[in-house]
């Protein structure tokens, strides 16, 4: 758990942070998201203390941070930056075991570790003897965040981790960073630009400017109720639209078919494509409703219907 | 591809100025009198070979070029290569006759038709990426048939003979001084751009400190360090007796390490600056200390870039350890100094080869070394071309 009690930072001038409180929960991913400089990197690294506070305090799993040797702390917290930061000088295995060697882990046990660590992230083994530049960025990206989880740490910080790869690429780690952290359930705090990675990968977002968190909000929360007008505009008026995207069609309500009743066009879309795309899809075939065809071969009907009864209870909060 | 053209035509025509026109040497019935020119005509050994050379070339050229032309321009570049070796060779055997000489004080030097066909040889061997490699296997073929004694009347070879023990000596302490003063500027050398990395505030002064040296004449530098040396003698005489004088060995040390200093420092700067800022932070962020940052992180990643810090500093070393010759700290330039003061061009030349061969030699060997570094490191070839 992370709590900020009315944290404070000033440069000169400038008020980076302006008395903020906000608490992670254990297992909870809170979305950092607002315009450049708005102080939502400085907020993330006076957790790992890169920054000093100018007033207020930080309580990291109910201790507070100043009672720690700052090396200590850091290296308790995963960290992954943009641009990943990978020592180019250093193997894949080298790299990822930079934190469990200062944290004097035994060989055996750090060897244990990065063989889970790489089925987790979905790199092969062989990878472990290349050095960064044999990567590709999205497989340096992956390898990041195998760094930033090396030592088990209860707590991911991660200041726009995807933001220097490719579109495609970002869209493929994104939906496997939400799976890794759907299974190990870290405390983390996400620093990101882009809104669609927020929706995607928050339970609660985090929209901040000029040093203050405007809202924090589930996803679904955001629309309703009495918003800033900069939270509004910074949303936009399509953020409904956008919201599909977290979703798939496990969180639909489906009629299920018997295997050659209707006749309604098999579309190609799979149980994994997003309410996003399903939309799309129904939009295109000019219909209310179109079929898909699941892994283990069962047909499924999809309204128009059931798309705006999914949207209507994500506003409502029924579903996160 | 142009200036590859002219630099050909431009480097045999000065093959072919130097054996048809030009006086290769001059053969000297003593070290002080003045010789009889030696023109290529007058060496029958010289044309016999250069004949015997070219035959042998036509030969390889028909047969070669259809099937491999790169074979043909090796075979090219080890006929330049032996040239000079060759045209050595037939200088020591020429015969002169109509004058009186003693065989054991005769000698024959190098004359402007030598270099000029040296020249040519160096311009078109520097269009090829070995360019130093080549020049390397040339010296050391020359160096060769002076050991085999196949050129014992050339003056160059008389001179060593000799002096041959001083020579010996002469070397000995030119490399100690050059290789002691480079390397004690490196640490500090390390330290100093390290510092002026990391505390911006202090590069200016950093910078203007080591640039002082570069820019003051190494000489004047010599003599500003040879007076407080010899006052701090005299005051406390037990600094003499461990070797702190004046002149001698301790002047010429001091003054060669801090004109190491200049591109060492500068390197480091530029080593320590080009390291990835994202890298750095997340060494930080990760909970390295301080110290491990820098001996795991930014020294390993500046490391080549260093190494061709030291490697430039070494490479001109070489060649300023000459003036300890001034100041009584030895090395080759006390040869060369002797050489000037007797007028005798073969004693200097006896001094200045060995110099360039070594720094020739330094120069290739940091550049391997460099190379390994910067695959050892994964950094970027263009990372290492830095100023000085």
């Amino acid at each position: 758990m992370i709590q900020l009690k009315q944290v404070s930072k000033r440069y000169g001038d400038i008020v980076a942070l302006d008395q903020i409180d906000l608490s992670v929960q254990d297992g909870e991913c809170v979305v950092l998201i607002g315009p450049s400089g708005c102080g939502k990197s400085t907020l993330l690294r006076s957790i790992n203390r890169l920054v000093d506070l100018d007033e207020g305090e930080i309580l990291v799993n109910g201790q507070n941070i100043s009672n720690y040797k700052a090396e200590d702390l850091r290296r308790q917290l995963g960290y992954c930056i943009q641009g990943v930061g990978l020592f180019p000088h250093l193997s894949v295995y080298d790299n990822i075991a930079i934190v469990p060697q200062l944290l004097k882990w035994d060989k055996t046990r750090i060897i244990d570790r990065i063989d889970t660590l790489m089925d987790l992230t979905g790199l092969p083994k062989t990878y472990l003897t290349k050095k960064p530049h044999e990567l590709s960025g999205g497989e340096a990206q992956r390898v990041g965040v195998c760094r930033a989880l090396a030592a088990d740490p209860s707590i991911l910080l991660m200041d726009e981790p995807f933001g220097a790869v490719d579109p495609m690429t970002r869209e493929q780690i994104q939906l496997a960073f939400r799976k890794i952290q759907h299974e190990l359930k870290k405390t983390v705090l996400f620093v990101t630009h882009d809104m669609e990675e927020a929706i995607l990968l928050a339970d609660r977002i985090a929209i901040m400017h000029k040093g203050k968190i405007l809202s924090l909000q589930t996803p679904g929360g955001l629309v309703k109720g009495k918003q800033d007008a900069f939270v509004n505009e910074f949303i936009g008026a399509d953020y409904p639209l956008r919201l599909l995207k977290r979703y798939t069609l496990s969180d639909l309500e489906v009629i299920k078919v018997d295997q050659d009743s209707s006749k309604i066009p098999l579309s190609s879309l799979n149980e994994f494509s997003t309410t996003k795309e399903i939309l799309s899809e129904i939009l295109q075939s000019g219909s209310q409703e179109i079929m898909i065809q699941k892994q283990d071969k069962s047909k499924v009907i999809i309204t128009y219907d059931a798309l705006i009864e999914l949207l209507r209870k994500v506003l409502n909060n029924e579903i996160v | 591809m142009k200036s590859s053209r002219l630099k050909i035509i431009l480097g045999y025509g000065l093959i072919g100025l130097a054996s048809f026109a030009l006086p290769l040497g001059e053969f000297k019935p003593n070290r002080v009198v003045k010789g009889i020119l030696l023109y290529p005509s007058d060496l029958f050994g010289l044309v016999v070979t250069l004949t015997l050379f070219l035959s042998i070339l036509m030969l390889f050229m028909n047969q070669i070029r259809k099937k491999d032309p790169k074979a043909w321009i090796q075979w090219l570049i080890i006929s330049l290569i032996l040239l000079p070796s060759l045209a050595l060779i037939s200088l020591s055997a020429a015969k002169v006759s109509g004058i009186d000489f003693n065989p054991n004080a005769a000698r024959v030097s190098l004359g402007i038709g030598f270099y000029v066909l040296l020249l040519g040889i160096l311009i078109i061997l520097s269009q090829f990426k070995s360019f130093k490699w080549l020049l390397l296997g040339m010296i050391t073929l020359i160096v060769l048939s002076a050991m085999f004694d196949l050129i014992p009347n050339l003056g160059l070879v008389k001179e060593f003979n000799n002096v041959q023990d001083s020579f010996i000596i002469a070397l000995s302490a030119h490399l100690t001084l050059a290789l002691s003063s480079a390397l004690s500027a490196i640490i500090p050398g390390i330290l100093l751009g390290y510092v002026s990395y990391s505390h911006s505030q202090w590069r200016e002064w950093v910078m203007g400190f080591v640039n002082l040296f570069q820019v003051a004449p190494t000489l004047s530098l010599l003599g500003l360090v040879m007076i407080p040396l010899s006052l701090l003698s005299k005051t406390f005489p037990v600094l003499s007796q461990w070797g702190i004088k004046g002149i001698g060995f301790a002047p010429a040390f001091i003054v060669l390490t801090l004109y190491c200093l200049l591109p060492i420092v500068a390197n480091a700067y530029a080593g320590f600056q080009q390291v990835d800022e994202a890298v750095l932070s997340s060494a930080k962020g990760m909970g390295m200390t301080p110290f491990q940052i820098f001996a795991k992180v930014s020294f390993p990643l500046a490391s080549p870039i260093i190494m061709s810090g030291i490697r430039t500093a070494l490479t001109q070393n070489i060649g300023n350890t000459i003036l300890a010759g001034l100041v009584g700290g030895g090395g080759l330039g006390a040869l060369i100094f002797l050489g000037l003061s007797q007028a005798a061009p073969d004693l200097v030349l006896l001094g200045s080869i060995p110099v360039v061969i070594m720094a020739l030699m330094s120069d290739q060997i940091f550049e391997v070394l460099e190379h390994k570094l910067i695959h050892i490191m994964g950094v970027h070839h263009d990372t290492t071309q830095t100023s000085q």
